[in-house]
């Protein structure tokens, strides 16, 4: 089954206006293409440029349109098609297997086919039907796909600070004032949560996946504790970024799946989600224990347990039915949040 | 064969990471927050690199990643039967 799609590439000239652009300054919009813009960025389908044209005259162009804040990491220039789609998707970190191209010349599709020929290939005279494509309709449309634009475009600002901050990556950390909001899952979140669940792969405690019935039923179980993270930073929303399962028992509260999304990776979300756990047994007085599945991409999980203080309760190296080791709190010392972050609670 | 005493090495690494301000061998990392979880994987990769050795699951934890100090002790318990 082809994967959807996540990024659409745009052409310019005879493609998202009628004329080219050199030989003539009153170019026009094509029919309708400012509704179709909205709906794909409503979608959470990014949108980017890849065009043979002189950059700020184009960019000035759609300026004048009202329609360039829709394009992440445009690509204009006189270099081949093919190479501004692998220049987008490494900017972007997905792979280019979810992206479409959608061209009036034969020829720069036929160039685009044959360099990457994962890349869905679109003839702009079938513009119209974009919204109809099986490929360009998501199943769900959740807050988070209708945000995902502004969410990389906040990163982008986040990379160019990071990359011109002169300091330690704390120090750095420090200064983007970030929030991280722990809520109960409510059954609105059960589409991202599912989504999440299927995404994550290194920042994930088990890998398993859950069914949406499964999901669903964790909300309304009186054994378990099930919650969202959701971080912000005074750039922008990062988005619902992070899970975690408890299961509550007489006198064990045990973590069933901790995960979170990439792009957090490097802010410590892990061991700020820990640190709440770890402080919710304590009250609770309860032993505080881990499932966890070596899946072979998600060591920097493992690590994350053992630096907080988690230790495995079975002999060293023999994981047990389905790869699971289990692992047990056993720090010491009162735990306590990342200086760089706050931490906020939210009941239903 | 010259050996870089192995503290100073791991303080090197650190410190091309940019976290070398006022770390010393006995910093608590974990306080300092010198040591975040991804952070902690780019060390254990580092220090399986640099001293051709592989951790045990059971050496990769709290006590042991403390201090600069406690992870070059860890580091030496395997590195000392080849010198």
């Amino acid at each position: 089954m082809s994967k959807k799609i996540k990024c659409l590439v745009w052409d310019l000239d005879n493609t998202i206006w009628d004329g080219v652009l050199l030989e003539d300054r009153n170019v026009v919009l094509k029919e309708g293409i400012t509704d179709i813009l909205e709906e794909l960025d409503r979608r959470g389908i990014l949108l980017s440029i890849a065009s043979r044209n002189d950059r700020d005259d184009a960019m000035r162009k759609l300026k004048e349109f009202g329609i360039d804040e829709y394009f992440i990491y445009p690509q204009i220039g006189w270099g081949s098609k093919a190479e501004s789609i692998r220049e987008i998707a490494a900017s972007l970190n997905i792979g280019t297997d979810t992206f479409a191209f959608i061209d009036d010349q034969p020829s720069e599709r036929e160039e685009v086919k044959f360099v990457l020929p994962e890349v869905m290939t679109i003839d702009a005279a079938e513009y119209k039907d974009l919204l109809h494509m099986e490929r360009l309709t998501p199943r769900f449309i959740t807050e988070d796909s209708r945000m995902r634009r502004k969410m990389y475009q906040a990163d982008l600002e986040r990379k160019t600070a990071e990359s011109s901050f002169k300091g330690s990556s704390e120090e750095f950390l420090a200064t983007l004032g970030m929030e991280l909001t722990v809520a109960p899952v409510e059954k609105g979140d059960l589409e991202r949560v599912e989504e999440l669940t299927i995404r994550t792969n290194q920042l994930n405690s088990t890998g398993l996946t859950y069914s949406y019935e499964e999901l669903e039923s964790y909300i309304t179980s009186k054994d378990h504790i099930f919650l969202i993270a959701e971080l912000k930073d005074k750039f922008g929303p990062y988005g619902k970024i992070g899970l975690v399962l408890l299961e509550e028992k007489k006198d064990e509260l045990r973590i069933k799946l901790l995960l979170m999304s990439c792009r957090v990776m490097t802010r410590g979300i892990g061991s700020a989600l820990l640190v709440y756990v770890i402080k919710l047994a304590a009250q609770k007085g309860k032993r505080l224990v881990a499932d966890f599945i070596d899946t072979g991409r998600n060591r920097v999980m493992y690590i994350t347990y053992k630096l907080m203080g988690f230790e495995e309760t079975g002999p060293d190296e023999s994981p047990g039915e389905n790869g699971m080791i289990e692992l047990e709190y056993r720090g010491s010392g009162e735990k306590e949040y990342p200086s760089y972050l706050k931490f906020i609670l939210k009941s239903s | 064969m010259c050996y870089m005493d192995t503290r100073e090495k791991i303080i090197e690494f650190f410190k091309s990471r940019g976290k070398g301000d006022g770390l010393t061998y006995d910093t608590d990392l974990f306080k300092g927050g010198y040591v975040n979880s991804l952070f902690a994987l780019e060390m254990v990769v580092f220090l399986e690199e640099t001293f051709k050795i592989k951790l045990k699951n059971k050496d990769i934890n709290e006590k042991n990643f403390r201090t600069i100090d406690s992870i070059a002790s860890v580091v030496e318990k395997y590195t000392q039967g080849d010198r």
